[in-house]
Formats: structure tokens, sequence, C-alpha cells
């Protein structure tokens, strides 16, 4: 997001304008701002160009727009000063920009004279000079131009890690929700057990009489071998709560690894793991409560056997209250568990649609990618024109005209795929003779 | 399970928006590049529905949807444009060439479920 907004399509606008107006200044300090009418006049580096003010055939205005008229005569009345839109100028010939070279120098030739240089030899040393210094620009640009792809190609690995991390996350908390119905599952089973064949069996035996123990005998043997199967279960339970635990530990992690993202995820995983930790607790209560049962009836099954009266009311009584606390036991996992199966459900529907949301919003990416893409298609722009305006100065053709930025701009213009760059675009006043951006259209429309 | 196939030269985006509809229990089918989605389509892939980026390689989303719309299996398969491009006259060349809709990127995950729920009744299923 910060890279977003860092590379935002004003960017563009202003990397392009700072190049424009930087080279631009060098031109100005150089003595040939009046030529090209770039800067204000009295501003702090106009110090060489004093001597300008006094030709009528310069348009002294107030500072242009990085687009710039450069290397053209402007007309002060086809737009007010100040004002956005560029100005109606005229192309100069190359022999015309060296005539006005040469005009403030000949303004400060008693400053030539002093240093007994010629005019012209000056008006030339000084384009020559301004050349070299535009040269340097190429550089310049090549920097910043492979720093940008260099920002695409990172923004683009990060974006597709964090893809995989979200599926991460995701598909863990998918698998701790199946853990859950799972252990729900098997608890469930356990009641239903418990109270439609198991317990039914062991509250029987409970109160079976000495008399027709005898008869029950198969029957007894039967229902403590089905009460030790309820051991089983229990085992399940704890195995399914360790899983939960070790998966709402990798949860956590991953959450921690997805950074503020991940925040939602956390919750999920911390809850889970309390989730997991009772249940084992639960779970192991329920084994105590079993085996206490169990042994009860064991020792109950032994003393019918061996046909004794004695005690037989007091085992009964026993078996029945741990019967009654293990039923209760096995109520408060159940309902543990359905609280937090349904807590974690509602957090997953949550983390569902976070995990869509923050997918989606990797388009980021993907926008940031084509400003960036566009910046640096305009810096070689900038780069090329840059090479004509050094190849003009240096040029001795006469009827050369001045490189004009404007067709660059509206070809820049053109490359643009989105809205926000268009009206940067507009804001900067270099729309040269189109019309306004204007609004951005819906976001989403269907036809 | 619907199929919707995704059309883009971004891999973030092509790995992005698969995770997304996945998650909203969509199958998807993936093309880098327009010439490559034709092919399947011509090939006989039959999407529910298709969401394709305006500015690839040689040829373009909406030059894609012109095509594909030839192709008689997809004359009623809802094609929808999601790019980073807004400008209404691409919107309405797109319309013109036989576009569902267009999503200006980055769209929100909600709306485009959204979008994808009043275009495919029944949702993913």
């Amino acid at each position: 997001m910060i890279v977003s907004a860092m590379f935002g399509s004003r960017w563009l606008s202003l990397i392009v304008g700072l190049l424009i107006v930087a080279s631009s200044v060098i031109v100005y300090r150089r003595g040939v701002s009046s030529t090209f009418a770039l800067a204000a006049p009295g501003s702090a580096i106009d110090d060489e160009a004093t001597g300008a003010s006094g030709d009528t055939s310069v348009a002294h205005e107030p500072p242009l727009h990085s687009s710039g008229a450069a290397g053209s005569v402007c007309d002060e009345t086809a737009a007010p000063s100040g004002a956005a839109e560029l100005r109606a100028c005229t192309p100069l010939s190359r022999d015309d920009a060296f005539e006005m070279i040469a005009a403030p120098a000949s303004s400060v030739s008693a400053e030539s004279a002093a240093r007994g240089s010629a005019e012209e030899p000056l008006a030339e040393g000084r384009a020559r000079a301004v050349a070299a210094e535009l040269g340097v620009y190429a550089r310049l640009t090549e920097v910043v131009r492979s720093q940008l792809v260099g920002v695409n190609e990172a923004t683009g690995r990060e974006a597709l890690l964090l893809v995989d991390r979200l599926q991460n996350i995701d598909s863990v908390v998918d698998m701790i929700l199946g853990a859950i119905n799972r252990s729900a599952e098997v608890s469930g089973s356990l009641v239903s057990l418990s109270k439609d064949e198991a317990f039914a069996k062991l509250l029987q035996m409970g109160s079976v009489s000495a008399h027709d123990s005898a008869e029950n005998e198969k029957e007894m043997r039967s229902g403590l071998a089905d009460t030790e199967s309820l051991f089983r279960f229990i085992d399940e339970i704890k195995e399914v709560a360790e899983q939960t635990n070790i998966l709402a530990l990798n949860a956590s992690i991953e959450a921690a690894r997805a950074g503020d993202a991940g925040r939602a995820f956390g919750i999920v995983a911390r809850e889970v793991r309390k989730l997991s930790t009772r249940s084992t607790e639960l779970a192991r209560r329920i084994e105590k409560d079993l085996t206490s049962v169990f042994a009860a009836l064991q020792g109950h099954f032994h003393e019918l056997l061996g046909r004794s009266a004695a005690s037989q009311e007091q085992m009964q009584k026993t078996i029945a209250e741990e019967l009654t606390i293990m039923t209760d036991n096995l109520s408060r996992l159940l309902e543990t568990q359905d609280n937090a199966i349904r807590d974690v459900r509602l957090r997953g529907e949550e983390v569902a649609a976070l995990v869509i949301s923050l997918l989606a919003n990797l388009q980021f990416q993907d926008v940031t990618r084509q400003q960036l893409d566009s910046v640096v298609q305009a810096m070689t722009a900038i780069d090329r024109h840059n090479e004509a305006l050094q190849s003009f100065l240096l040029s001795t053709e006469v009827a050369e005209n001045v490189p004009q930025i404007q067709p660059l701009l509206d070809k820049m213009y053109g490359t643009y795929v989105m809205q926000e760059q268009r009206l940067a675009h507009a804001a900067a006043g270099v729309l040269g003779g189109r019309s306004e951006a204007g609004e951005a259209p819906a976001m989403v429309e269907l036809f | 399970m619907k199929t919707i196939m995704l059309v883009d030269d971004s891999a973030t985006m092509l790995m992005s928006m698969e995770a997304l509809l996945k998650k909203a229990s969509f199958a998807t089918q993936t093309a880098s590049s327009a010439e490559s989605a034709l092919t399947l389509l011509q090939g006989g892939a039959k999407p529910n529905l298709i969401i394709t980026d305006l500015n690839m390689g040689a040829m373009n989303g909406i030059e894609l949807i012109r095509e594909a719309r030839k192709i008689p299996a997809l004359r009623f398969v809802p094609m929808l444009m999601l790019t980073t491009e807004s400008q209404t006259t691409r919107r309405q060349e797109a319309k013109s060439a036989g576009a569902s809709g267009w999503l200006v990127k980055p769209v929100d995950g909600a709306a485009l479920l959204q979008v994808l729920g009043q275009l495919l009744p029944g949702g993913a299923v």
C-alpha cells in the first residue's frame, strides 16, 4: 500500500516536471534563459541574465509550467499570465535562438569586453556547455528508470509471496475448521452411543440384582466391552484436540508472517488453541470418569459373578453417581465444543471475507506496475527530447527548429491507461489542445 | 462448480484472482495472454464466465472478446473487462465488441463477487 501511495500517477508528472524544470534551469543559468523564457526575472538564478529584461523580442513572464514552451517565442496576449494552459508559441529556428543567445551577451558586453571575449564565441560556448550539462541527464534518468523497474520487480515478487501466504493461512483455517468439526462429530457419537447403548447397558447393569445376574452375565460382559470401547472415542477426541492445537500453532506462525494482514488470523488461532486445550482437559476428565465407572462396573460384575449379595445397593449407587458425573462432563465437553465451533465458524467466515478482500487488494501491484511503466516510458521520451535539444544546441544547420516538448507530452498522454494519470497530466497544465480529462466513470459497470 | 477463465499478463493478477475465485468456490482457468486464451476457447474450452485485462501483448482484451463472441458456444457467456483503464470511449468499444461489463482495477473483492453473482445465477455451484 505504501508503494501504491508513493508511486501514484502524480509521481509521473512530478518526475517529468522536475526533469524538465531542471533542464530549463540549466539552460537559464547558462545565459540563454531569455531565449527560452523559462524562469521568472528576479529569481535567485537569473543573476547572469539581468540584461535580458530590456530585450523586447523576449517574453519575460512569471514561471512557466514544466512542460515549458522551450525554444518558442510566446504571445503574452494568447494566455493570461500564470494560466495553466500553454501559451501560443511560435517555434524558433536555431538562427533565431542564437540571435537571442547573442542578445543578452551584448547587453552584458561590459563584462564580455572586460574579459576580452567575442560575443558569438561566448554564445556558442554557452550552447556547448548547456549541451554537455544536458547530457548528464540521460545518466540520471537511467538511474531513476532502473530503480523504478526494480520497484516493480520487488513489489511483484512480494505480491506473489503474499498470495502464497494468504493461501497458507486460509488452508490452515480450513483444516482447523475441519478438525473441530471432526472433534464435534466424535463427541456427538460418544454421547449418542453413551445414551443409546453403552450407558443404557451400564445403567441396566447397575440396577441388576444378584438374583438375575446369572441370566444377564452375557449381557454384562458385552456391556463392559461397550464401555471399554468408549475409551477409544476419548482417545480420538484427545488426538483431534492435539491436532487442532498444532494447526492453531501453525496458524499463529503464518499469521505473524503475514504481518498486519494476519492479525485477524492470529485471533482465530488463539481461540482455536483455547478450544483445543479445553477439549483436551475435558477429554481427560471424561477419561478419568470413565475409568472410575469402568472400575466400579468391573467390581460390581465380579461381585455379581461371585454371587455375593453384600454391598449391592452401595455398588449400584456408586455406579449411578459415576455415570452422572461422566454424563455431566460429556455435556460440558459438547457445550464447549458447540460454542467454539460456532465462534470459529463465524471467525472462519470473517477470515474468508478477509482473504478475498486481501487477495483483491493485491491488484494494487498491477495498478502501480502500470503507473511505473508509464513513468519509465516517459523518462525514455524525455531522454530522447533531451538528446534532440543537445543536438539542436550543437547543430550548425541554419533552418533547424528548436525541438518541441508538446508532441512528446501528447504522445505520453496517449499511453496512459488510467484516468488518474490523465487527471494528473491535465492538472499539470500540459494538455495542449486536448480537452480536459473529465471525471472518472464508475468503477463497476455492467452493460 | 462453475469455471471462470482469467486472462491477464500480470502473474500477480492471475495468482491473486485465481486464489480469490477458488476461495469463492469457483473453478478457474488462466491464460497469460489474449492469444493463448483464444487458443483455449477455440479449442473447445467453455468457461461459465471470462474476465480479461485490456492492455496485454499484441492482442488486447477487447479484441479477445470480439473474437471469442464469434465462437457459437460462447455467444451468451458473460465476458468482463478488468482493467486499470476507465475511459468511457474504451468502455463503449468493449461494449460493441460484446463485453458484458467493465471493472476498474483495483476492484473490491466483495464487489467483484457481487457482480459474478449477478451474472451467474446460483453463484459458484
